[in-house]
């Protein structure tokens, strides 16, 4: 990639007493052209200079000016390109054309936070509880108790979790008597104790859960069988169809959609971004990973 | 072609990516063309910052010295001069030292890796190189030229 510098080589040649510099000490020893050679003052610095402009130099600077000219042209064409194409609206893009539904839920923050989050999640996701237990807690005190953000569960229960369902009924139910949260991180943290592949009956275990905080767990037992917040659940689900969310856990900070587990910083550093950049920010400057 | 030539050329393609990041921060080309890596969550994160301006203008600001001086070095006044050989490496140099240090924050705080960041340091790294090889190149002649020539400069 890189070549010698012809005055490098004159350099050399110089050095080693066969240059410019030296044939016009030598006078002739290096044979040829002495009438050129004379005329060339001793010692002059001037001479590996004119060796290089006769010898390759104005070739060389011309395929550098060349080289330099294409790569200007290529490279204002591409940015000129990218800067002024339609903007794709990518999957992973929040639509603004896209009516909200009526999906309500469950929201925790100060309603006048810059930013909002939304949560996708399943109860019996093991991601979803793994960022519940490990990562939420910082998120809350340090993001949401700060009063940066708001953020909103949104049920999106998988098909492949039997008992997600009864969960997600277990913690709106616990939500009417104001305990959506306790229920959500009890649930989380439990999720071995009462899934799927643990058990047939999670409303027993879950009723557990109801006592220990403190509901009424009758009035609790009759809204989880009732299935009274079904449509709720299907609506905070038909949110995130609508947000084209196919994997949870996956959240919405400002106008971007992140799917998959989620760090402490990450979320951190969009939530930042997203204040940068206003809850108004363009659908087009979106998409995470 | 000379080294400082291949520096030069070396700087435009990074001034170019640069260019582009920047405009990325700007909001002017929407989505990030990112392959492979997670380019838009180092671009999101606090690093892509540095004194209030995001660090892809710097960028730009860093690759267009490099340039200017490269050229300025390949211009028969400065061709020989040593000045250049070892503004360039310290130029480099510095681009080095941060590149490393943004390379270091991705890997081991972000936990993401940006194609162009990584593209960007390579550049570097190549243009410091070549920038060690000018400077070495010229350094030997300005020690060797005198004692060696046949007559004194």
């Amino acid at each position: 990639m890189v070549s010698r510098m012809p005055g490098d080589e004159g350099r050399k040649r110089g050095g080693s007493g066969k240059g410019a510099s030296g044939a016009s000490g030598a006078s002739g020893a290096s044979g040829g052209a002495p009438r050129g050679q004379q005329r060339t003052p001793p010692a002059s610095r001037s001479a590996p200079r004119a060796r290089r402009g006769a010898a390759g130099g104005p070739p060389n600077q011309r395929v550098f000016v060349a080289v330099v000219v294409l790569l200007v042209v290529v490279g204002a064409g591409v940015l000129g390109y990218l800067a002024n194409r339609p903007k794709p609206v990518a999957a992973r893009t929040l639509d603004a054309a896209v009516p909200a539904s009526a999906a309500t839920g469950h929201t925790l923050g100060r309603s006048d936070a810059p930013v909002h989050i939304m949560e996708f999640a399943d109860f019996e996701c093991p991601a979803c509880a793994n960022y519940t237990v490990v990562t939420e807690p910082d998120v809350r005190r340090r993001i949401i108790d700060s009063g940066y953000a708001q953020v909103t569960y949104y049920d999106f229960p998988l098909p492949q979790h039997k008992n997600t369902l009864v969960a997600s009924e277990a913690a709106a139910c616990a939500g009417d008597q104001g305990k959506f949260w306790e229920m959500h991180d009890r649930l989380f943290q439990g999720q071995t104790e009462w899934n799927g592949e643990t058990t047939s009956d999670p409303e027993k275990v879950m009723r557990g859960y109801a006592q220990t905080l403190g509901l009424d767990v009758p009035r609790w037992q009759q809204c989880v069988e009732q299935g009274a917040h079904q449509r709720d659940i299907a609506a905070n689900k038909a949110e995130g169809e609508q947000l084209h969310v196919n994997e949870t856990p996956t959240f919405v900070i400002g106008n971007r959609v992140l799917p998959g587990a989620i760090t402490f910083d990450e979320l951190h550093a969009y939530v930042d971004s997203a204040r940068g950049r206003g809850p108004g920010a363009p659908a087009h400057t979106s998409a995470a990973r | 072609m000379t080294r400082r030539m291949v520096l030069a050329l070396l700087a435009l393609v990074g001034a170019f990516l640069s260019a582009y990041l920047t405009l990325y921060k700007l909001g002017y080309v929407g989505q990030l063309a990112c392959a492979i890596g997670s380019c838009e969550q180092v671009q999101s994160s606090r690093w892509s910052m540095w004194l209030g301006i995001p660090v892809a203008t710097w960028g730009v600001a860093f690759y267009l010295a490099v340039l200017i001086t490269a050229v300025a070095g390949t211009q028969p006044r400065f061709a020989d001069a040593l000045g250049v050989s070892r503004l360039l490496v310290a130029l480099t140099g510095w681009g080095l030292l941060f590149s490393a240090y943004l390379t270091a924050m991705e890997l081991f705080v972000i936990h993401a890796i940006c194609l162009y960041c990584v593209t960007s340091a390579l550049i570097v790294t190549a243009m410091f190189v070549v920038a060690a090889l000018d400077w070495r190149a010229r350094g030997a002649i300005a020690r060797g030229a005198p004692a060696r020539s046949a007559t004194p400069a």
